[in-house]
């Protein structure tokens, strides 16, 4: 879940936030309805929250940060270089937040397109054109590195 | 490049995982206000005041006994495997499981007490 958070946020700190946001939230329940499928319903209260809070950002441009951006991949293969990392890191940065989702969800949670469509309300069309913009995006990104 | 090239690459990596503090930061202010991260803004340091005092009032005043209901071990397993077996999985499937007992207890209660009106 938080992967998932910071893929959409692209920042540790945020999706730390978020994260906290939605244990909260649940705890504060008095009643919770019933649940077919936890990890969906984790799923899409991390969704909104993260979503909700970009929005806030948004709002509030005059917050932005100036610091330098923090590492969101770590590599799970040796022989990884620092510089490809940060290409990648970088090229993923300059995604939207829905396109970052959607490489999130098929690359590393796996799931097939059909299955993001219905872990985001959206259709399947919008999803694979969504992921197809992000690689095009991508490969821009990271024509530096090829 | 293409986009096998950009998937393999992508597979290379992962998001990074939470630091051990959220974990911490979680589990021991469940029922406290989010504490957010340490960015200061004029209105939070309004709020870190308010709260300080409420803290204080509440600090005054003795707990009430714990009445929440024992959490079944089989059915938190069941929602962190559900959530990925992660230990944050384990944190969130005992608060769900935790609900889910206090909403199946109150149901009782009112079963219970249900009887009773229709008698009077």
């Amino acid at each position: 879940m938080y992967r998932y958070a910071l893929m959409i946020l692209a920042d540790r700190r945020d999706a730390e936030d978020v994260l906290q946001e939605v244990f909260a939230t649940v705890l504060s329940k008095r009643t919770l309805p019933a649940i077919d499928d936890a990890g969906a319903y984790c799923r899409t209260a991390v969704r909104n929250a993260a979503y909700s809070l970009l929005r806030q950002r948004r709002t509030a441009a005059a917050f932005a940060r100036v610091t330098a951006p923090e590492r969101i991949l770590e590599p799970v293969v040796p022989g990884c270089s620092p510089a490809e990392q940060a290409a990648l890191e970088q090229a993923l940065r300059a995604l939207p937040p829905e396109q970052r989702e959607v490489v999130h969800l098929h690359v590393y949670e796996g799931m097939t397109f059909q299955e993001v469509a219905n872990a985001t309300a959206e259709s399947i069309n919008t999803v694979s054109a969504r992921y197809r913009y992000a690689l095009a995006r991508l490969r821009k990104g990271l024509a530096s590195i090829s | 490049m293409h986009d096998r090239d950009i998937e393999s690459l992508l597979r290379r990596y992962r998001p990074m995982a939470a630091s051990h503090g959220l974990g911490d930061r979680i589990t021991q202010s469940p029922n406290r206000q989010i504490t957010k991260s340490d960015r200061t803004w004029p209105w939070a340091v309004a709020a870190a005041a308010l709260l300080a005092i409420s803290v204080g009032l509440h600090a005054a005043v003795p707990p009430a006994p714990d009445t929440s209901p024992l959490v079944d071990a089989q059915r938190v397993q069941a929602i962190a495997e559900e959530l990925g077996g992660t230990p944050e999985s384990r944190i969130m499937a005992e608060w769900i499981a935790r609900h889910e007992a206090l909403v199946e207890q109150e149901a009782r209660l009112a079963r219970a007490a249900a009887p009773e009106l229709d008698r009077q």
